[in-house]
């Protein structure tokens, strides 16, 4: 336990050593999201710009403003929503092309070669994204056998078939824990492989794919209690979050920019989260002695 | 005798004025006589047809089969003579699907699961054997006939031509025996793994309308229509006495009260008896759970499975609420019992229905506390114990009149007793007033314009029926209630409800009444009448959308050019050079929608002064213009959001500039849902 904490203390302090990173990363983010905010603000301004209809609700959730919004000027918002898709789409990929430089340059190298961030970046990024399209299928496959599974154990998901949801609230509680674990596994998988791939045998992926997978069912005792500290992190984070978004709303301009900070405060620590849990998965590598070569 | 009347004018003598005076006061009392008779003529409204049961039945769980027999004693209302009778056999809706109601509902058909099972979900009802009262056969006598949907594979309408008519006002006795196989879960009705529910599930006799009652002029006629997809059901009042006999394992529910329950061998006889009710529905499974709970002189049943026995609160609250507020709004509730029907998972097509004194609800384990569906929906179906229990209008024809009236109770009741603006949800924030749902459902639904209350249930065969008889009757009931005010609202849902309880009325019946009440109270204040309300709301399909278009302030101009002869041209002034002149403002309204209500304008000046305006709503435009020292900076049409039907209350108001802050607002969320989006997709990379 006190080697989990030690790792995960440790790859904040990495990650606070590496601020500038930890901040390009959050004003990328940022950027893209203002980006794909101008044509929606544009179509505020254009219909509900001058109304005074939701300040009536001093800006606490009003479902009758929204479904008006919705009903009224709704076909707006498709090309918004559709260009966000987009977004989404390419911000992706962009972490994938950073996670090769992360990976490879977030503890500097004990010998004398110092990989720039960007030349790691390039390098690795065809084979970060290889393995982050098959993590993705994985999840996919994943899902699909529990499904699966909980169609199978409930014995049909026809409403005319079930005796009682009674029965079908107590399987979905013992197999919906099952699952997630199997998804932390996956995305913890995804990340050691990509780290072992950049550090050790870098010749052949689907050689490293399962002396990776072999290697973290035997350190699971340590992988995935760091894991899970690091999604409590994020969940302290956003309790935190959603008490303190609910003191900026009211119809003073400061409030709105006090409420823009905060976002942009949690914005920045979920990224800090990110970015440790990634420093982590190479402090565990160095932890448990592995050479930078696999043999 | 006579008068002499020299140039028009009475000559004034003694007898003369007696005269006059005499023939006059004959005349008052002849037409205070004939007002009186007028006025008792127009109150005394045709009564409804009677028709008791005494009905005995068995129910098969192994063969899903039903045995029954019926005395049916049927008065006829009316002063025509009836040679021939109609009833209702609803369970041969099922019987095919080339029947009017499967065949109007392809994808039902298939989501019922034909090929499923060895047991066939198909049903029908064949009467065995059929006397009157004085034992003659009628079996010979019956055919099966549907003029309006022309299909002659639907059973649904019995006819049968009696051997001897039945006199005006006299009373009719049916024998009937028959056997209904029970199908498999269908709308409202059936069996699904051991639990069973019956409803429409005995012949059942139609509607004679006599002449004066609803649309009936000159004559009466019958009033059967076959069993449609859409729509529901019509039957008279009588007295129902029901034994039922089932395996003794099983606990029965019904409409009514329990007078006896005996075991002999295997099965269980169980008789319910109910007075004044137009139809009676039953329940039985070998898993119910049966809790009880007092609300005043009512006793409460809730019949549930195992794993909702916790929900029980849940509908005891629900039904208590409703309850109270009916009958402190509307009137009493004249029955000793009301039974709830949780109805498990696996029956869920017959949870949402009423009958009488009986419902059916439904709810799920895993609701958060926030979310009311499960309260809402017993609301709703208790509501119906007034309308269309009590109130009996034609379900199939006008739809509206319990569906739209019901569904605006029903926001009124949720909103009251489970917190206003988050009656229906409250959860994470999220909070959503019934009232305010069942608008954007009106709104978001479909196509407003898709039709109006005044199309039969079946004539909604292109969509729109939930849209138009519930969601758009509640949002022009919320209107006409924020435009007449709640008391006087109240007032005329009382009036409607003893005038007409126990009876049949239709739309003209209930126009009448509100047209009366809000005359009493509010004299011409709309109007001679609310009949151009009713004009476009029952009968239009016309949507209802006021918009402030544009607010324009600028400086008072003095006039310029050649104001006195050729010689002196005054110049343009230029607004810089006014700061003593006067502003000048214009709002300009449009009315962009079909429906024309009136407006309730303010406008609010650069001073926070309020003006109040007042807008017949006819006009395409209305212009409002402002001469004084302040500028208009605000225009906000209807307040009080009182016009429910108006279809968006955004453009309602306007500010003179651009309002910053909602854009940053809502600028901030959408950059705080990107950036959250974004950085939990970048967690797959």
């Amino acid at each position: 336990m006190r080697r989990i904490f030690t790792i995960y203390l440790n790859a904040w302090q990495l990650v606070i050593k590496r601020r500038l990173l930890w901040f390009f990363l959050f004003i990328v983010n940022l950027l893209i999201a203002i980006l794909l905010s101008i044509p929606f603000n544009g179509l505020l301004k254009s219909t509900v710009g001058d109304t005074t209809a939701f300040l009536n609700s001093n800006f606490h959730f009003d479902f009758v403003m929204i479904g008006d919004f919705l009903n009224n000027y709704g076909l707006g918002l498709r090309p918004v929503f559709q260009q966000s898709l987009v977004f989404m789409v390419v911000y992706y990929i962009i972490q994938v092309f950073f996670s090769g430089g992360i990976l490879d340059t977030i503890i500097p190298l004990k010998d004398s070669e110092q990989n720039s961030f960007w030349k790691s970046c390039n390098r690795w990024f065809f084979d970060m994204f290889r393995i982050s399209i098959y993590a993705l299928l994985a999840q996919a496959v994943l899902l699909g056998l529990f499904l699966f599974f909980f169609i199978v154990l409930l014995g049909g998901i026809s409403p005319f078939d079930i005796e009682n949801e009674g029965n079908m609230i107590i399987i979905f509680k013992i197999v919906f824990p099952i699952y997630l674990f199997f998804v932390a596994m996956i995305l913890c998988l995804r990340d050691y492989i990509k780290m072992k791939h950049i550090h050790g045998d870098r010749k052949w992926l689907f050689k490293t794919i399962p002396q990776t997978s072999a290697w973290l069912v035997r350190n699971l005792h340590l992988i995935m209690p760091l894991f899970l500290l690091h999604i409590i992190s994020f969940l302290v984070c956003n309790y935190l979050y959603q008490w303190f978004k609910y003191l900026w709303t009211g119809e003073h301009g400061w409030m709105i920019f006090c409420l823009f900070l905060t976002i942009q405060l949690f914005v920045f620590i979920r990224i800090g989260i990110r970015l440790a849990h990634l420093t982590s998965v190479r402090l565990v590598n160095e932890f448990m002695g592995e050479k930078l070569r696999m043999t | 005798m006579d008068f002499c009347y020299h140039d028009g004018i009475l000559p004034l003598n003694k007898k003369s004025i007696s005269l006059y005076l005499g023939m006059h006061i004959k005349t008052g009392i002849c037409l205070i006589i004939l007002l009186g008779f007028i006025r008792a003529f127009s109150q005394n409204m045709p009564a409804p047809g009677r028709a008791d049961y005494d009905i005995q039945v068995s129910l098969d769980p192994a063969l899903k089969q039903l045995l029954g027999s019926e005395r049916i004693s049927y008065t006829n209302p009316s002063d025509d003579t009836l040679h021939f009778i109609k009833m209702h056999l609803y369970y041969n809706a099922f019987k095919n699907t080339s029947s009017t109601f499967l065949s109007g509902t392809m994808p039902l058909s298939e989501l019922v699961g034909m090929e499923k099972d060895d047991n066939c979900p198909f049903s029908f009802t064949e009467i065995t054997a059929i006397k009157d009262k004085e034992g003659r056969d009628l079996m010979q006598n019956i055919s099966y006939h549907d003029t309006e949907a022309d299909n002659p594979m639907d059973e649904t309408v019995l006819i049968v031509e009696l051997i001897s008519p039945v006199f005006p006002k006299e009373t009719l006795v049916l024998d009937l025996d028959w056997e209904s196989r029970i199908p498999g879960i269908m709308p409202r009705t059936g069996s699904n793994k051991d639990f069973y529910f019956f409803a429409q599930w005995f012949p059942k006799m139609g509607v004679y309308e006599p002449a004066g009652l609803r649309y009936r002029q000159e004559t009466g006629a019958w009033n059967c229509h076959p069993y449609y997809a859409n729509g529901e059901f019509y039957a008279d009042f009588g007295h129902y006495d029901v034994t039922i006999s089932v395996p003794s394992d099983y606990l029965v529910g019904a409409s009514g009260t329990l007078k006896q329950k005996k075991q002999h061998g295997l099965y269980t006889n169980w008789n319910f008896e109910l007075e004044n009710v137009i139809d009676f529905a039953w329940t039985c499974s070998p898993h119910f759970i049966e809790q009880k709970k007092q609300a005043g002189n009512v006793e409460i049943t809730l019949l549930s499975y195992p794993d909702h026995e916790h929900c029980a609160e849940k509908y005891f609250g629900s039904v208590t609420s409703a309850l109270e507020y009916l009958e402190d709004h509307v009137g009493l509730y004249p029955y000793k019992t009301i039974t709830v029907v949780d109805v498990p998972i696996h029956g869920l097509f017959t949870g949402g229905m009423e009958y009488p004194t009986l419902i059916t609800s439904m709810s799920f384990c895993f609701l958060p506390v926030g979310v009311k569906t499960t309260q809402t929906l017993t609301v709703h179906e208790f509501i119906h114990q007034y309308f269309m229990q009590m109130i009996a209008t034609n379900e199939t024809e006008e739809p509206w009149m319990d569906e739209g009236i019901t569904s605006y109770y029903e926001g009124r009741i949720v909103d009251h007793y489970f917190g206003g603006k988050r009656g229906l949800i409250d959860v994470m924030g999220v909070k959503i007033s019934n009232t305010d749902y069942n608008r954007w459902e009106y709104f978001a639904g479909g196509n407003p314009s898709i039709a109006d209350n005044t199309y039969r249930s079946w004539e909604f065969e292109n969509g729109g029926y939930k849209l138009i008889s519930y969601n758009k009757t509640a949002v022009w009931l919320n209107t006409l209630d924020n435009i007449v005010g709640r008391q006087v609202m109240d007032e005329i849902m009382k009036t409607y409800f003893e005038r007409w309880k126990f009876n049949h009325p239709a739309a003209p019946d209930f126009e009448k009444v509100v047209n009366e009440v809000v005359h009493k109270y509010h004299g011409d204040k709309f109007g001679e009448n609310l009949n151009w309300f009713f004009d476009q709301v029952l009968r239009g399909s016309g949507v209802c959308d006021y918009s402030v278009v544009s607010i324009k302030n600028r400086k008072k101009r003095m006039d310029a050019g050649y104001l006195e002869g050729f010689e002196i041209c005054v110049p343009v002034q230029s607004d810089e050079a006014s700061d003593s002149m006067e502003n000048e403002g214009i709002v300009i309204i449009e009315r962009e929608g079909e429906i024309i209500m009136p407006q309730e304008i303010v406008i609010i000046l650069s001073d926070g002064t309020k003006l109040k305006e007042l807008w017949d709503g006819r006009s395409r435009t209305f212009r409002f213009e402002y001469s004084g020292p302040e500028e208009i900076v605000q225009a906000v049409i209807d307040p009080e959001y009182k016009i429910q039907l108006d279809k968006n209350f955004i453009n309602n108001s306007k500010s003179a500039h651009t309002h910053k802050l909602t854009l940053r607002y809502y600028f901030t969320r959408f950059v705080q849902w990107m950036q959250n989006s974004m950085e939990t997709a970048a967690w797959l990379s």
